[in-house]
Protein backbone atom coordinates (compact mmCIF):
# COMPACT_ATOMS: atom_id res chain seq x y z
CA UNK A 1 0.00 0.00 0.00
CA UNK A 2 2.79 2.44 0.96
CA UNK A 3 4.67 1.54 -2.25
CA UNK A 4 1.54 2.21 -4.27
CA UNK A 5 1.08 5.58 -2.57
CA UNK A 6 4.71 6.56 -3.19
CA UNK A 7 4.41 5.48 -6.86
CA UNK A 8 1.20 7.48 -7.20
CA UNK A 9 2.77 10.62 -5.74
CA UNK A 10 5.91 10.20 -7.87
CA UNK A 11 3.97 9.68 -11.09
CA UNK A 12 1.63 12.54 -10.25
CA UNK A 13 4.63 14.83 -9.72
CA UNK A 14 6.19 13.82 -13.02
CA UNK A 15 2.87 14.31 -14.84
CA UNK A 16 2.49 17.76 -13.26
CA UNK A 17 5.97 18.84 -14.36
CA UNK A 18 5.42 17.50 -17.89
CA UNK A 19 2.02 19.22 -18.08
CA UNK A 20 3.48 22.61 -17.15
CA UNK A 21 6.30 22.02 -19.63
CA UNK A 22 3.80 21.46 -22.44
CA UNK A 23 1.73 24.48 -21.36
CA UNK A 24 4.85 26.68 -21.24
CA UNK A 25 5.68 25.60 -24.83
CA UNK A 26 2.15 26.44 -25.95
CA UNK A 27 1.32 22.83 -26.84
CA UNK A 28 -2.33 23.19 -25.92
CA UNK A 29 -5.35 21.82 -27.75
CA UNK A 30 -7.65 24.82 -27.10
CA UNK A 31 -10.63 23.11 -28.73
CA UNK A 32 -10.34 20.21 -26.26
CA UNK A 33 -9.85 22.61 -23.32
CA UNK A 34 -13.07 24.41 -24.30
CA UNK A 35 -14.90 21.09 -24.65
CA UNK A 36 -13.71 19.99 -21.21
CA UNK A 37 -14.75 23.32 -19.64
CA UNK A 38 -18.23 23.06 -21.11
CA UNK A 39 -18.80 19.41 -20.21
CA UNK A 40 -17.32 19.59 -16.71
CA UNK A 41 -18.37 23.11 -15.81
CA UNK A 42 -21.97 23.12 -16.93
CA UNK A 43 -22.54 19.69 -15.43
CA UNK A 44 -21.27 20.89 -12.04
CA UNK A 45 -23.24 24.17 -11.89
CA UNK A 46 -26.44 22.72 -10.47
CA UNK A 47 -24.86 20.63 -7.71
CA UNK A 48 -22.47 23.45 -6.72
CA UNK A 49 -25.35 25.94 -6.54
CA UNK A 50 -27.56 23.73 -4.40
CA UNK A 51 -24.72 22.72 -2.06
CA UNK A 52 -23.46 26.28 -1.58
CA UNK A 53 -26.94 27.72 -1.03
CA UNK A 54 -27.81 25.22 1.69
CA UNK A 55 -24.41 25.58 3.37
CA UNK A 56 -25.08 29.35 3.48
CA UNK A 57 -28.50 28.76 5.01
CA UNK A 58 -27.35 26.36 7.71
CA UNK A 59 -24.32 28.49 8.55
CA UNK A 60 -26.53 31.55 8.97
CA UNK A 61 -28.93 29.55 11.16
CA UNK A 62 -26.17 28.32 13.46
CA UNK A 63 -24.35 31.66 13.71
CA UNK A 64 -27.52 33.69 14.27
CA UNK A 65 -28.47 31.70 17.31
CA UNK A 66 -25.03 32.17 18.81
CA UNK A 67 -24.79 35.88 17.95
CA UNK A 68 -28.30 36.63 19.24
CA UNK A 69 -27.18 35.65 22.75
CA UNK A 70 -24.72 38.53 22.63
CA UNK A 71 -27.00 40.92 20.72
CA UNK A 72 -24.65 40.85 17.77
CA UNK A 73 -26.97 39.60 14.97
CA UNK A 74 -25.86 42.43 12.70
CA UNK A 75 -22.50 40.64 12.31
CA UNK A 76 -24.10 37.63 10.59
CA UNK A 77 -23.08 38.91 7.15
CA UNK A 78 -19.49 39.42 8.24
CA UNK A 79 -19.11 35.89 9.60
CA UNK A 80 -21.00 34.11 6.82
CA UNK A 81 -19.15 35.98 4.06
CA UNK A 82 -15.67 35.61 5.53
CA UNK A 83 -16.30 31.88 6.13
CA UNK A 84 -17.56 31.52 2.56
CA UNK A 85 -14.76 33.50 0.92
CA UNK A 86 -11.89 32.14 2.98
CA UNK A 87 -12.90 28.49 3.38
CA UNK A 88 -16.31 27.26 2.27
CA UNK A 89 -16.38 28.50 -1.33
CA UNK A 90 -13.08 26.88 -2.37
CA UNK A 91 -13.82 23.68 -0.40
CA UNK A 92 -17.37 23.28 -1.74
CA UNK A 93 -16.30 23.82 -5.35
CA UNK A 94 -13.33 21.46 -4.96
CA UNK A 95 -15.51 18.74 -3.44
CA UNK A 96 -18.08 19.11 -6.21
CA UNK A 97 -15.44 19.06 -8.98
CA UNK A 98 -13.60 16.14 -7.38
CA UNK A 99 -16.74 14.07 -6.81
CA UNK A 100 -18.36 14.77 -10.12
CA UNK A 101 -15.54 15.48 -12.56
CA UNK A 102 -12.47 13.87 -10.95
CA UNK A 103 -14.05 10.44 -10.64
CA UNK A 104 -15.44 10.62 -14.20
CA UNK A 105 -12.05 11.63 -15.64
CA UNK A 106 -10.33 8.84 -13.75
CA UNK A 107 -12.86 6.26 -14.98
CA UNK A 108 -12.64 7.56 -18.56
CA UNK A 109 -8.84 7.40 -18.68
CA UNK A 110 -8.82 4.10 -16.77
CA UNK A 111 -11.12 2.47 -19.30
CA UNK A 112 -8.96 3.89 -22.12
CA UNK A 113 -5.97 2.29 -20.43
CA UNK A 114 -7.62 -1.11 -20.01
CA UNK A 115 -8.79 -1.14 -23.63
CA UNK A 116 -5.25 -0.33 -24.93
CA UNK A 117 -6.24 3.14 -26.17
CA UNK A 118 -3.44 4.74 -24.14
CA UNK A 119 -0.98 2.23 -25.63
CA UNK A 120 -2.26 3.24 -29.08
CA UNK A 121 -1.48 6.90 -28.35
CA UNK A 122 2.05 5.98 -27.26
CA UNK A 123 2.69 3.88 -30.38
CA UNK A 124 1.55 6.79 -32.59
CA UNK A 125 4.00 9.07 -30.80
CA UNK A 126 1.30 11.04 -28.98
CA UNK A 127 2.22 11.69 -25.35
CA UNK A 128 -0.84 10.89 -23.18
CA UNK A 129 0.22 13.72 -20.87
CA UNK A 130 -0.08 16.29 -23.68
CA UNK A 131 -3.19 14.76 -25.22
CA UNK A 132 -5.17 13.85 -22.10
CA UNK A 133 -3.77 15.64 -19.04
CA UNK A 134 -3.00 19.14 -20.39
CA UNK A 135 -6.59 19.98 -21.52
CA UNK A 136 -8.16 18.42 -18.43
CA UNK A 137 -5.80 20.23 -16.06
CA UNK A 138 -6.37 23.59 -17.75
CA UNK A 139 -10.13 23.06 -17.76
CA UNK A 140 -10.13 22.10 -14.09
CA UNK A 141 -7.86 25.05 -13.16
CA UNK A 142 -10.29 27.42 -14.91
CA UNK A 143 -13.60 25.87 -13.91
CA UNK A 144 -12.87 25.36 -10.19
CA UNK A 145 -12.30 29.10 -9.47
CA UNK A 146 -15.43 29.95 -11.50
CA UNK A 147 -17.51 27.45 -9.55
CA UNK A 148 -15.88 28.72 -6.37
CA UNK A 149 -16.96 32.30 -7.17
CA UNK A 150 -20.51 31.12 -7.83
CA UNK A 151 -20.58 28.96 -4.68
CA UNK A 152 -19.29 31.80 -2.53
CA UNK A 153 -21.79 34.26 -3.99
CA UNK A 154 -24.72 31.89 -3.44
CA UNK A 155 -23.56 31.01 0.07
CA UNK A 156 -23.48 34.71 1.03
CA UNK A 157 -26.78 35.49 -0.74
CA UNK A 158 -28.68 32.59 0.79
CA UNK A 159 -27.40 33.69 4.21
CA UNK A 160 -28.61 37.22 3.49
CA UNK A 161 -32.09 36.03 2.56
CA UNK A 162 -32.41 33.89 5.70
CA UNK A 163 -30.98 36.62 7.95
CA UNK A 164 -33.56 39.02 6.52
CA UNK A 165 -36.56 36.72 6.66
CA UNK A 166 -35.89 34.94 9.95
CA UNK A 167 -33.99 37.54 11.96
CA UNK A 168 -35.20 40.83 10.41
CA UNK A 169 -31.68 41.85 9.44
CA UNK A 170 -31.85 44.36 6.57
CA UNK A 171 -30.01 43.64 3.31
CA UNK A 172 -28.03 46.89 3.73
CA UNK A 173 -26.78 45.98 7.21
CA UNK A 174 -25.84 42.48 6.05
CA UNK A 175 -23.96 43.79 2.98
CA UNK A 176 -22.25 46.57 4.98
CA UNK A 177 -20.65 44.00 7.28
CA UNK A 178 -19.73 41.84 4.26
CA UNK A 179 -17.83 44.83 2.83
CA UNK A 180 -16.35 45.66 6.23
CA UNK A 181 -14.50 42.40 6.82
CA UNK A 182 -13.59 41.16 3.35
CA UNK A 183 -10.86 42.57 1.15
CA UNK A 184 -9.62 42.06 -2.41
CA UNK A 185 -6.77 40.10 -0.85
CA UNK A 186 -9.25 37.57 0.61
CA UNK A 187 -10.95 37.13 -2.76
CA UNK A 188 -7.59 36.72 -4.54
CA UNK A 189 -6.52 34.02 -2.06
CA UNK A 190 -9.90 32.31 -2.55
CA UNK A 191 -9.41 32.18 -6.32
CA UNK A 192 -5.81 31.01 -5.99
CA UNK A 193 -6.88 28.28 -3.57
CA UNK A 194 -9.60 27.10 -5.95
CA UNK A 195 -7.13 27.08 -8.84
CA UNK A 196 -4.65 24.95 -6.84
CA UNK A 197 -7.48 22.58 -5.89
CA UNK A 198 -8.50 22.34 -9.56
CA UNK A 199 -4.94 21.44 -10.59
CA UNK A 200 -4.70 18.88 -7.77
CA UNK A 201 -8.00 17.25 -8.77
CA UNK A 202 -6.97 16.97 -12.43
CA UNK A 203 -3.52 15.53 -11.68
CA UNK A 204 -4.83 12.98 -9.17
CA UNK A 205 -7.69 11.91 -11.47
CA UNK A 206 -5.58 11.55 -14.63
CA UNK A 207 -2.64 9.90 -12.87
CA UNK A 208 -4.91 7.39 -11.13
CA UNK A 209 -6.61 6.64 -14.45
CA UNK A 210 -3.28 6.08 -16.18
CA UNK A 211 -2.23 3.66 -13.43
CA UNK A 212 -5.17 1.32 -14.01
CA UNK A 213 -4.11 -2.31 -14.48
CA UNK A 214 -6.90 -4.72 -15.32
CA UNK A 215 -10.55 -4.49 -16.29
CA UNK A 216 -13.80 -2.93 -15.12
CA UNK A 217 -13.13 -3.56 -11.44
CA UNK A 218 -9.83 -1.70 -11.60
CA UNK A 219 -11.55 1.23 -13.35
CA UNK A 220 -14.11 1.44 -10.53
CA UNK A 221 -11.37 1.28 -7.92
CA UNK A 222 -9.50 4.09 -9.68
CA UNK A 223 -12.57 6.35 -9.58
CA UNK A 224 -13.01 5.72 -5.85
CA UNK A 225 -9.29 6.17 -5.18
CA UNK A 226 -9.37 9.50 -7.02
CA UNK A 227 -12.15 10.89 -4.83
CA UNK A 228 -10.51 9.67 -1.60
CA UNK A 229 -7.06 11.03 -2.50
CA UNK A 230 -8.50 14.33 -3.69
CA UNK A 231 -10.49 14.87 -0.49
CA UNK A 232 -7.41 14.13 1.63
CA UNK A 233 -5.15 16.42 -0.43
CA UNK A 234 -7.71 19.23 -0.67
CA UNK A 235 -8.11 19.42 3.11
CA UNK A 236 -4.35 19.20 3.74
CA UNK A 237 -3.53 21.83 1.08
CA UNK A 238 -6.37 24.01 2.37
CA UNK A 239 -4.82 24.18 5.83
CA UNK A 240 -1.33 25.02 4.58
CA UNK A 241 -2.51 27.60 2.03
CA UNK A 242 -4.80 29.24 4.59
CA UNK A 243 -2.13 29.37 7.28
CA UNK A 244 0.46 30.77 4.84
CA UNK A 245 -1.76 33.52 3.44
CA UNK A 246 -3.25 34.29 6.84
CA UNK A 247 0.25 34.99 8.14
CA UNK A 248 1.37 36.89 5.04
CA UNK A 249 -1.89 38.88 4.87
CA UNK A 250 -1.68 40.11 8.44
CA UNK A 251 2.00 40.93 8.24
CA UNK B 1 7.43 0.77 -51.49
CA UNK B 2 10.06 1.12 -48.76
CA UNK B 3 13.68 1.06 -49.92
CA UNK B 4 15.65 -0.94 -47.40
CA UNK B 5 18.66 -3.22 -47.83
CA UNK B 6 17.00 -6.62 -47.69
CA UNK B 7 20.09 -8.11 -46.00
CA UNK B 8 20.19 -5.60 -43.15
CA UNK B 9 17.80 -6.40 -40.29
CA UNK B 10 15.09 -3.78 -39.82
CA UNK B 11 14.51 -5.05 -36.28
CA UNK B 12 17.15 -6.70 -34.15
CA UNK B 13 16.71 -8.01 -30.60
CA UNK B 14 19.95 -8.80 -28.77
CA UNK B 15 19.80 -10.55 -25.39
CA UNK B 16 16.67 -8.71 -24.35
CA UNK B 17 15.37 -9.39 -20.85
CA UNK B 18 12.07 -8.19 -19.41
CA UNK B 19 10.60 -9.03 -16.01
CA UNK B 20 7.27 -7.99 -14.49
CA UNK B 21 7.65 -7.83 -10.72
CA UNK B 22 9.40 -11.15 -9.98
CA UNK B 23 8.43 -12.98 -13.19
CA UNK B 24 10.95 -13.06 -16.03
CA UNK B 25 8.95 -12.83 -19.24
CA UNK B 26 11.73 -12.51 -21.84
CA UNK B 27 15.06 -14.21 -21.13
CA UNK B 28 18.04 -13.17 -23.28
CA UNK B 29 15.80 -13.00 -26.33
CA UNK B 30 17.60 -12.55 -29.64
CA UNK B 31 16.27 -12.50 -33.20
CA UNK B 32 16.41 -10.45 -36.42
CA UNK B 33 13.64 -9.39 -38.78
CA UNK B 34 14.37 -8.29 -42.34
CA UNK B 35 12.63 -5.62 -44.46
CA UNK B 36 9.43 -6.64 -46.25
CA UNK B 37 9.01 -9.90 -44.33
CA UNK B 38 5.85 -11.08 -42.64
CA UNK B 39 7.22 -12.69 -39.50
CA UNK B 40 4.88 -14.49 -37.16
CA UNK B 41 5.81 -14.80 -33.53
CA UNK B 42 3.87 -17.77 -32.21
CA UNK B 43 3.71 -19.07 -28.69
CA UNK B 44 1.38 -20.19 -25.95
CA UNK B 45 -0.46 -17.63 -23.81
CA UNK B 46 1.87 -15.89 -21.38
CA UNK B 47 5.00 -16.72 -23.38
CA UNK B 48 5.83 -13.04 -23.88
CA UNK B 49 4.61 -12.51 -27.46
CA UNK B 50 2.74 -9.28 -26.82
CA UNK B 51 5.62 -8.05 -24.65
CA UNK B 52 7.79 -8.03 -27.80
CA UNK B 53 5.28 -5.78 -29.58
CA UNK B 54 5.00 -3.51 -26.52
CA UNK B 55 8.78 -3.14 -26.48
CA UNK B 56 8.79 -2.20 -30.17
CA UNK B 57 5.93 0.25 -29.63
CA UNK B 58 7.76 1.93 -26.70
CA UNK B 59 4.87 1.01 -24.42
CA UNK B 60 7.16 -0.76 -21.94
CA UNK B 61 10.91 -0.73 -21.33
CA UNK B 62 13.32 -3.64 -21.29
CA UNK B 63 15.45 -4.46 -18.25
CA UNK B 64 18.58 -5.30 -20.23
CA UNK B 65 19.76 -6.08 -23.75
CA UNK B 66 19.56 -4.09 -26.96
CA UNK B 67 16.82 -3.45 -29.50
CA UNK B 68 17.78 -1.91 -32.84
CA UNK B 69 14.96 -0.63 -35.05
CA UNK B 70 16.05 0.80 -38.40
CA UNK B 71 12.76 2.51 -39.09
CA UNK B 72 11.25 5.81 -38.06
CA UNK B 73 7.55 5.12 -38.57
CA UNK B 74 5.72 2.30 -36.87
CA UNK B 75 2.06 1.32 -36.78
CA UNK B 76 0.27 -1.15 -34.57
CA UNK B 77 -3.05 -2.97 -34.91
CA UNK B 78 -4.15 -3.90 -31.41
CA UNK B 79 -5.73 -7.13 -30.17
CA UNK B 80 -8.80 -5.25 -28.85
CA UNK B 81 -8.68 -2.77 -31.77
CA UNK B 82 -8.15 0.06 -29.23
CA UNK B 83 -10.23 2.53 -31.23
CA UNK B 84 -11.20 5.76 -29.47
CA UNK B 85 -14.89 5.29 -28.68
CA UNK B 86 -15.68 9.00 -28.44
CA UNK B 87 -14.33 9.72 -31.94
CA UNK B 88 -15.72 8.97 -35.38
CA UNK B 89 -13.85 6.49 -37.56
CA UNK B 90 -12.49 9.39 -39.62
CA UNK B 91 -11.12 11.09 -36.50
CA UNK B 92 -9.68 7.79 -35.23
CA UNK B 93 -7.70 7.32 -38.42
CA UNK B 94 -6.74 10.99 -38.77
CA UNK B 95 -5.60 11.46 -35.16
CA UNK B 96 -1.96 10.37 -35.57
CA UNK B 97 -1.54 12.64 -38.62
CA UNK B 98 -3.19 15.61 -36.90
CA UNK B 99 -1.13 15.26 -33.75
CA UNK B 100 2.29 14.26 -35.05
CA UNK B 101 2.65 15.86 -38.51
CA UNK B 102 2.35 19.32 -40.04
CA UNK B 103 0.20 18.12 -42.93
CA UNK B 104 -2.58 20.44 -44.06
CA UNK B 105 -6.21 19.46 -43.37
CA UNK B 106 -6.69 18.86 -47.09
CA UNK B 107 -3.75 16.42 -47.26
CA UNK B 108 -4.89 14.64 -44.09
CA UNK B 109 -8.40 14.24 -45.54
CA UNK B 110 -6.96 12.76 -48.75
CA UNK B 111 -4.65 10.40 -46.89
CA UNK B 112 -7.40 9.17 -44.52
CA UNK B 113 -9.75 8.62 -47.47
CA UNK B 114 -7.12 6.58 -49.33
CA UNK B 115 -6.33 4.51 -46.25
CA UNK B 116 -9.97 3.74 -45.53
CA UNK B 117 -10.39 2.73 -49.19
CA UNK B 118 -7.41 0.38 -48.78
CA UNK B 119 -9.34 -1.59 -46.14
CA UNK B 120 -12.63 -1.17 -48.09
CA UNK B 121 -14.31 0.76 -45.27
CA UNK B 122 -14.49 4.33 -46.59
CA UNK B 123 -18.27 4.39 -46.04
CA UNK B 124 -17.76 4.11 -42.25
CA UNK B 125 -15.95 7.45 -41.82
CA UNK B 126 -18.83 9.18 -40.03
CA UNK B 127 -19.68 6.20 -37.85
CA UNK B 128 -18.46 5.47 -34.32
CA UNK B 129 -16.47 2.32 -33.36
CA UNK B 130 -19.33 0.72 -31.44
CA UNK B 131 -21.47 0.84 -34.60
CA UNK B 132 -19.05 -1.54 -36.36
CA UNK B 133 -18.58 -5.31 -36.08
CA UNK B 134 -15.45 -6.78 -34.45
CA UNK B 135 -13.94 -7.59 -37.85
CA UNK B 136 -14.56 -4.07 -39.15
CA UNK B 137 -13.03 -2.59 -36.00
CA UNK B 138 -9.90 -4.69 -36.56
CA UNK B 139 -9.67 -3.44 -40.14
CA UNK B 140 -10.08 0.17 -38.98
CA UNK B 141 -7.35 -0.50 -36.44
CA UNK B 142 -5.13 -1.63 -39.34
CA UNK B 143 -6.11 1.49 -41.34
CA UNK B 144 -5.17 3.65 -38.35
CA UNK B 145 -1.79 1.92 -38.19
CA UNK B 146 -1.28 2.33 -41.95
CA UNK B 147 -2.19 6.00 -42.22
CA UNK B 148 1.24 7.13 -41.01
CA UNK B 149 2.87 5.13 -43.88
CA UNK B 150 4.72 2.88 -41.44
CA UNK B 151 7.87 0.99 -42.33
CA UNK B 152 6.92 -1.65 -39.78
CA UNK B 153 3.41 -2.73 -38.81
CA UNK B 154 2.74 -4.76 -35.68
CA UNK B 155 -0.31 -7.02 -35.51
CA UNK B 156 -1.33 -8.25 -32.05
CA UNK B 157 -3.52 -11.37 -32.32
CA UNK B 158 -5.23 -10.14 -35.51
CA UNK B 159 -7.67 -13.04 -35.90
CA UNK B 160 -8.64 -13.45 -32.23
CA UNK B 161 -12.38 -13.12 -31.68
CA UNK B 162 -13.25 -13.18 -35.39
CA UNK B 163 -15.22 -15.84 -37.23
CA UNK B 164 -13.14 -17.88 -39.72
CA UNK B 165 -14.44 -16.09 -42.83
CA UNK B 166 -13.71 -12.59 -41.49
CA UNK B 167 -10.34 -13.74 -40.10
CA UNK B 168 -9.41 -15.13 -43.53
CA UNK B 169 -10.36 -11.83 -45.23
CA UNK B 170 -8.28 -9.90 -42.70
CA UNK B 171 -5.31 -12.18 -43.37
CA UNK B 172 -5.73 -11.60 -47.14
CA UNK B 173 -5.66 -7.84 -46.43
CA UNK B 174 -2.43 -8.22 -44.43
CA UNK B 175 -0.71 -10.02 -47.30
CA UNK B 176 -2.05 -7.54 -49.90
CA UNK B 177 -0.82 -4.58 -47.84
CA UNK B 178 2.66 -6.05 -47.59
CA UNK B 179 2.74 -6.78 -51.33
CA UNK B 180 1.45 -3.30 -52.17
CA UNK B 181 3.48 -1.18 -49.73
CA UNK B 182 6.44 -3.40 -48.85
CA UNK B 183 5.75 -2.84 -45.15
CA UNK B 184 7.54 -5.18 -42.75
CA UNK B 185 4.91 -7.03 -40.77
CA UNK B 186 5.35 -8.60 -37.33
CA UNK B 187 2.39 -10.73 -36.36
CA UNK B 188 1.87 -12.08 -32.87
CA UNK B 189 -0.58 -14.95 -32.73
CA UNK B 190 -1.30 -18.44 -31.46
CA UNK B 191 -3.79 -19.14 -34.26
CA UNK B 192 -2.35 -21.91 -36.45
CA UNK B 193 -4.46 -20.91 -39.47
CA UNK B 194 -3.11 -17.35 -39.38
CA UNK B 195 0.44 -18.68 -39.00
CA UNK B 196 0.03 -21.00 -42.00
CA UNK B 197 -1.57 -18.35 -44.18
CA UNK B 198 0.38 -15.13 -43.69
CA UNK B 199 3.90 -16.05 -42.55
CA UNK B 200 7.10 -15.83 -44.55
CA UNK B 201 8.93 -16.90 -41.41
CA UNK B 202 7.76 -18.24 -38.06
CA UNK B 203 9.43 -17.79 -34.66
CA UNK B 204 8.11 -19.96 -31.84
CA UNK B 205 8.50 -18.30 -28.47
CA UNK B 206 8.47 -20.48 -25.38
CA UNK B 207 9.56 -19.69 -21.84
CA UNK B 208 10.84 -16.26 -22.89
CA UNK B 209 13.13 -17.50 -25.66
CA UNK B 210 12.90 -18.31 -29.38
CA UNK B 211 12.88 -22.12 -29.37
CA UNK B 212 12.15 -22.74 -33.04
CA UNK B 213 12.52 -20.76 -36.25
CA UNK B 214 11.62 -21.66 -39.81
CA UNK B 215 9.63 -20.90 -42.93
CA UNK B 216 5.90 -21.43 -43.24
CA UNK B 217 6.45 -24.75 -45.05
CA UNK B 218 8.86 -25.92 -42.37
CA UNK B 219 6.31 -24.98 -39.74
CA UNK B 220 3.75 -27.19 -41.49
CA UNK B 221 6.06 -30.21 -41.91
CA UNK B 222 8.66 -30.10 -39.12
CA UNK B 223 8.30 -32.73 -36.38
CA UNK B 224 9.88 -30.67 -33.63
CA UNK B 225 7.53 -30.37 -30.60
CA UNK B 226 7.29 -26.59 -31.01
CA UNK B 227 5.51 -26.35 -34.40
CA UNK B 228 3.75 -29.66 -33.75
CA UNK B 229 2.10 -28.34 -30.61
CA UNK B 230 0.25 -25.78 -32.75
CA UNK B 231 -0.68 -28.19 -35.51
CA UNK B 232 -1.83 -30.93 -33.13
CA UNK B 233 -3.49 -28.51 -30.69
CA UNK B 234 -1.68 -29.81 -27.62
CA UNK B 235 0.66 -28.18 -25.14
CA UNK B 236 4.38 -27.93 -25.75
CA UNK B 237 4.94 -29.46 -22.30
CA UNK B 238 3.05 -32.62 -23.31
CA UNK B 239 5.15 -33.06 -26.45
CA UNK B 240 8.41 -32.29 -24.67
CA UNK B 241 7.61 -34.94 -22.04
CA UNK B 242 7.14 -37.56 -24.80
CA UNK B 243 10.57 -36.92 -26.36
Amino acid sequence: MYRSAVEQIGEGGINLIKTFWYISRGKINYEEVARQIVTTGIGSLFIASITASFVGLVLTLQISNQLRQFGAEHFIGAIVSSSAIRELGPIISAIVVSGRVGSAVSAEIGSMKSSEQIDALIVFGIDPVRYLIVPRLLASAIITPLLCSLSTFLCIMSGMVLANSAFNLSFDTYLDTVRLVNTTYDVSVMLLKACIFGITIAIVATTTGLQVRGGAEAVGEAATKTVVWNYILIFIFNYFISSYFFRVGYE
Amino acid sequence: MNNFDKNEPIVSFKNVCVAFKNTRVLKDLSFDIYPGEIVTIAGPSGSGKSTILKLLGNIIRMDSGEIVVNASRLGMAFQKSALFNSMTIWKNVALALEETTNLSKKKIRKKVKETLEMVSLSYTENMYPDELSGGMQKRISIARALVVSPEIILYDEPSTGLDPGIASKLEDDMIKLRDKTGVTSIVVTHDVETIKKVSDRVLVLYDGKIKWEGTKNEFITDNSPYPRSFRERCTIEDLLSQT
